[in-house]
């Protein structure tokens, strides 16, 4: 049982299995051929899903550990930058109906929570929740780039994460991989399973490779799942209860003119009966709709589609991919752990799913299982950690619903009671009183800051009763002045920081300096 | 080319003249100048050298540093220049190098700004010069140092280049940040210089330091980071002119 873990086998060349494999390999030399060894095995016949188009913040940390040059990425991904989300008509659904997550926190975030303060001034009752305590949300709405090409790669004047075509950055990373961190790729299909007594993985079976073993296994299959799936089938949590949109529609909208403008923030308009997302990179934009078929038929979701996207609508490139909300209520069994879609998938709202990826792939390469002795009680932890991260996530998506004062069936569904979770329903009632602050959320396994719920909150409009709290509200002056500040910052940010497209046109021509 | 920087030709310049000035007059608004790798071991000598990002293409530039913030040059008082060398880009004004846009065959035209202090046209200015040209329309003196020095400094440019390159490939940059307190105990955090990291030297092969070695890349770096030791004294001259304010 002490066997220690010389290898790792990874099946499945998406972007999940790609930053695994390139994770773990970073983390352990692999290209020291006495260390930990990663195989990856892609098969040649399925294609990947390739829908994850927006990342988080921490994929800047992902690629910097991975060792990948922050211009090599932007150069050949085709990335954009992402300065947070727009949410446009989800209030009432009004034209001008909208506001802003954006990835800056508040301005003074870890000393003051500035919330009760932006609800009792009426200086800042004219402007946003986010306007008042964030500059971002102004450069997105002027188009401008989180930084200058004198910042050095990887750092921000503001926070940002990325847009890009998962298609290349997938076979990018492939090529940083295999070149770089010594991971071995394998093109073969997967046909059946190898166990040992104690029902650990201890071979794939390969149709060309004949059969190969590891000690631990990670499956990035996809929504095939063969390893947690097929071969374990371990349970899957259905949350369609909560999260009603099942179907989507893409479309890629290609030819854009080299000097069209590319927005720096994801825009997620609300529909009646879901929402559509719409991610500007350089060379094209990616506009889908997801919806629920049990609220609208799949002829009107493409015709609200068609109307969004305009004169330049075609059916005949129409993507379809159905969502099954939920994920594996154990993620890692025996020696065989699951990421990606194959662990689980919910609607691209808060881009989710790759930052899961990410979260996984810390926890695999900086926890990996010693010895087999070892693995189970990682693989607790894994799973107790995942079904945390989940749980949040899916509160936080909820959260975007639950406010709307929109009148469809689809959006007084959302609101029904029965099908918000307790933990939701508990957070709420508490944030009738208490504005959420980081005390709300202690656990060292957290997916979003406090502040991110403030964003959504006060952007839709919620108001806390601050009236029994008053008389705790004793850093008026403090507050103040961070609104000051803040607008300060806003106005000096706005000055300086470039467009995003002409940042992107300066990083293919000179690129950013390491420092 | 803007329309000032005009090719220096007989027919339109035979009653121009260039006037024996120092360069303090048209430097003393400057808090820095470029300066090219083959003129490092005299400037690093009097002046601090050191890296700072283009604004345009964030590309690294050398440069002497002359004061603290833009528009602030310590070296110059009373429209004299306070230290015994002048670097090249000084020393060639009001001359500029203009390349022809042909991009097999790029001519280099010696071109001048009309508008610069330094010119005189038919000795209106009353002051000693020295005419571009000789009476049989042949160059003078003047023309001649002028391209030699531009030539100078566009072989400078090009050693930049290089060494930039191999220094980005070898991750020797590293940012310096100044946080300093002045007599009047006001304080100014100076951000966007860089210098080469000398430690990171010490975590390279033997190839990469026998390639920096054969470069005379090694000696270059030496002088570089001793001219930070003059970084001291500009603070000093700063620091002068506060106590008297």
């Amino acid at each position: 049982m002490n066997k220690p873990t010389k290898s790792v086998v990874i099946v499945g060349g998406g972007t999940a299995g790609w930053l695994i494999a390139g994770r773990i390999a970073a983390q352990h030399n692999s290209k020291d051929s006495n260390n930990l060894q990663v195989t990856l095995i892609e098969s040649a016949k399925i294609s990947p899903v390739n829908v994850g188009e927006g990342t988080w913040p921490t994929m800047r940390n992902t690629l910097k550990k991975m060792g990948v040059s922050e211009t090599e990425f932007i150069q050949q991904c085709c990335v954009s930058f992402k300065q947070g989300a727009k949410f446009a008509r989800w209030l009432d659904g009004s034209v001008d109906d909208f506001y802003y997550h954006p990835l800056v926190l508040p301005q003074s975030y870890s000393n003051i929570n500035l919330a009760p303060y932006w609800q009792t001034d009426s200086e800042q009752s004219n402007s946003s929740f986010s306007n008042s305590v964030c500059f971002q949300e102004q450069l997105c709405e002027q188009g401008l780039a989180p930084k200058l090409i004198t910042t050095a790669e990887y750092v921000g004047v503001a926070n940002y994460a990325y847009h890009l075509d998962s298609a290349k950055f997938a076979n990018f990373l492939k090529k940083h991989c295999t070149d770089k961190l010594g991971v071995k790729h394998i093109v073969d299909d997967v046909l059946s399973v190898n166990s040992h007594e104690n029902a650990d993985i201890s071979s794939l079976v390969t149709s060309k490779n004949g059969n190969i073993s590891a000690d631990l296994f990670v499956d990035c299959s996809g929504f095939s799942a063969i390893l947690i799936g097929k071969h374990y089938k371990t349970p899957f949590n259905d949350k369609s209860d909560v999260l009603f949109v099942n179907q989507a529609l893409a479309v890629q909208l290609p030819n854009q003119k080299n000097n069209d403008e590319i927005a720096s923030h994801t825009i997620s308009t609300a529909q009646d009966a879901g929402w559509i997302w719409d991610i500007g990179l350089p060379t094209r934009r990616g506009i889908g709709y997801v919806y629920s078929d049990n609220h609208q038929s799949e002829a009107q979701a493409i015709e609200r589609l068609a109307v969004y996207v305009g004169p330049n609508f075609s059916e005949s490139n129409l993507k379809k991919i159905p969502i099954k909300a939920g994920h594996r209520k154990i993620f890692w069994q025996n020696n065989c752990v699951a990421v990606g879609l194959a662990s689980g998938f919910l609607e691209p709202l808060e881009a989710s799913s790759l930052v899961l990826v990410e979260m996984s792939a810390d926890m695999i390469a900086e926890q990996l299982p010693a010895c087999r002795q070892t693995m189970d009680i990682i693989a607790k932890r894994f799973n107790q950690t995942f079904n945390y991260r989940w749980k949040r996530i899916i509160d936080f998506l909820k959260l975007h619903y639950i406010l709307s004062k929109r009148t469809e069936d689809f959006w007084l569904d959302n609101r029904n009671p029965k099908t918000i979770p307790d933990s939701l329903q508990e957070l709420m009632e508490l944030w009738k009183y208490h504005s959420p602050y980081d005390h709300d959320f202690n656990s060292s396994n957290e997916v979003f800051p406090a502040a991110s719920y403030q964003y959504i909150l006060y952007g839709m409009g919620f108001k806390t009763d601050i009236e029994y709290q008053k008389s705790s509200l004793n850093q008026q002056t403090f507050a103040q002045q961070q609104f000051v500040a803040n607008k300060a910052i806003t106005i000096k940010a706005c000055e300086v920081l470039p467009k995003n497209r002409d940042l992107l046109n300066k990083i293919y021509k000179y690129g950013f300096q390491h420092v | 080319m803007s329309k000032y920087l005009i090719e220096v030709n007989f027919q339109d310049h035979a009653n121009y003249s260039v006037l024996r000035e120092n360069s303090a007059q048209q430097a003393k608004h400057l808090n820095m100048i470029p300066i090219g790798l083959n003129e490092v071991h005299k400037t690093s000598l009097h002046y601090p050298l050191v890296w700072i990002k283009s604004s345009v293409s964030g590309q690294f530039k050398l440069v002497a540093l002359f004061g603290f913030e833009p528009g602030e040059n310590l070296y110059c008082k009373n429209d004299i220049w306070n230290n015994n060398h002048i670097p090249l880009h000084l020393q060639s004004d009001p001359f500029y190098l203009a390349y022809s846009n042909n991009e097999t065959d790029k001519e280099k035209y010696l071109c001048v700004n009309i508008n610069s202090q330094k010119i005189d046209v038919n000795g209106k200015k009353n002051k000693t010069g020295l005419t571009f040209f000789n009476g049989n329309g042949e160059k003078n003196i003047c023309l001649h140092q002028a391209q030699e020095i531009l030539a100078t400094l566009a072989h400078g440019e090009m050693l930049n280049e290089m060494f930039i390159k191999t220094a980005n490939q070898l991750d020797l940059f590293q940012s310096l940040s100044l946080d300093i307190t002045w007599h009047n105990h006001q304080t100014s955090k100076i951000l966007g210089l860089y210098t080469i990291d000398p430690s990171k030297l010490e975590q390279l092969n033997e190839n990469q330091i026998y390639k920096l070695k054969s470069n005379g890349y090694i000696e270059f770096i030496h002088q570089l980071n001793y001219s930070l030791n003059h970084i001291e004294n500009l603070i000093k001259l700063k620091n002068n002119l506060i106590v008297k304010a």
